[in-house]
């Protein structure tokens, strides 16, 4: 099976897109188009090669950012002064008949792919994903990322260890 | 979901019983509190009312640390992920 990824447009079927998961389809039905036109989000759909138009799965990245609280003066000076930039794969879900086929760890290695390109034009030092749950946390998990040890459903990766995947 | 009873009150143990369900152990201070034009509040995790906005995640202690343990020492690519880069590869047209 071959795949295409691409930014998402107005020629995709959205409303026929069922993933299982209420808020990530409710987003993608009615948020999406609107939170990409608005530069909140850049939103990317997989496609079948021969059906342009039926959406397999869909992930969204966002910008954001990480700050630390106050911290003892010994730690201060290994601190930026600044809030870190970091990407955020905000969503990541697939139609509930592509499933179990590994199509979600495909689309998550496009979307370090996009964040490591993007971090050698605009330097971004992390990657970080919000997991909806502890299923897809692990699924995180398993592909490397370490938790945040206050936020379990939050997880992160440095840009250098995607490059070490060999991404590009 | 919280619902205030007709005079407008919470019960204090029924707010505590519904917090620690919804948080999960979480930190209060992930949550976004919305209060409806009925009176009902409503607890947002600010991830999702954020998450397609600039955003700032405040790390407390452990999370700073475990940061900082990772970018002293980042940790190398799991054969999980080298192997769905090789399948996006194979799979993604363009790739």
């Amino acid at each position: 099976m071959n795949l295409r990824i691409r930014a998402l447009d107005e020629r995709v079927d959205r409303a026929g897109f069922s993933s299982g998961s209420d808020p990530l389809d409710a987003w993608f039905h009615r948020q999406a188009g609107q939170s990409q036109r608005k530069r909140l989000a850049s939103v990317w759909i997989a496609t079948t090669d021969p059906e342009p138009g039926v959406v397999v799965g869909y992930y969204s990245l966002a910008p954001w950012q990480i700050a630390f609280e106050e911290a003892p003066p010994d730690l201060t000076r290994r601190l930026p002064k600044y809030p870190l930039a970091a990407t955020l794969l905000a969503r990541l879900a697939i139609d509930r008949r592509w499933q179990g086929q590994g199509i979600g760890g495909v689309l998550l290695a496009d979307a370090l792919r996009r964040a490591h390109v993007a971090s050698k034009i605009v330097p971004v030092q992390l990657f970080v994903v919000h997991a909806k749950d502890e299923k897809a946390a692990a699924f995180y998990a398993t592909h490397g990322f370490r938790r945040f040890p206050r936020t379990p459903l939050d997880l992160f990766m440095p840009i250098a260890s995607i490059a070490d995947a060999g991404p590009a | 979901m919280l619902r205030p009873d007709s005079k407008g009150r919470i019960g204090i143990d029924s707010l505590a019983r519904r917090l620690r369900e919804r948080l999960g152990g979480r930190p209060i201070s992930g949550y976004a509190a919305e209060v409806t034009d009925e009176g009902t509040i409503v607890l947002r995790p600010r991830i999702e009312v954020d998450a397609d906005e600039a955003a700032t995640l405040v790390l407390g202690n452990d999370d700073r640390d475990a940061l900082l343990a990772a970018f002293a020492r980042p940790p190398r690519a799991n054969a999980r992920l080298k192997a769905a880069m090789r399948r996006h590869r194979k799979t993604v047209v363009g790739a």
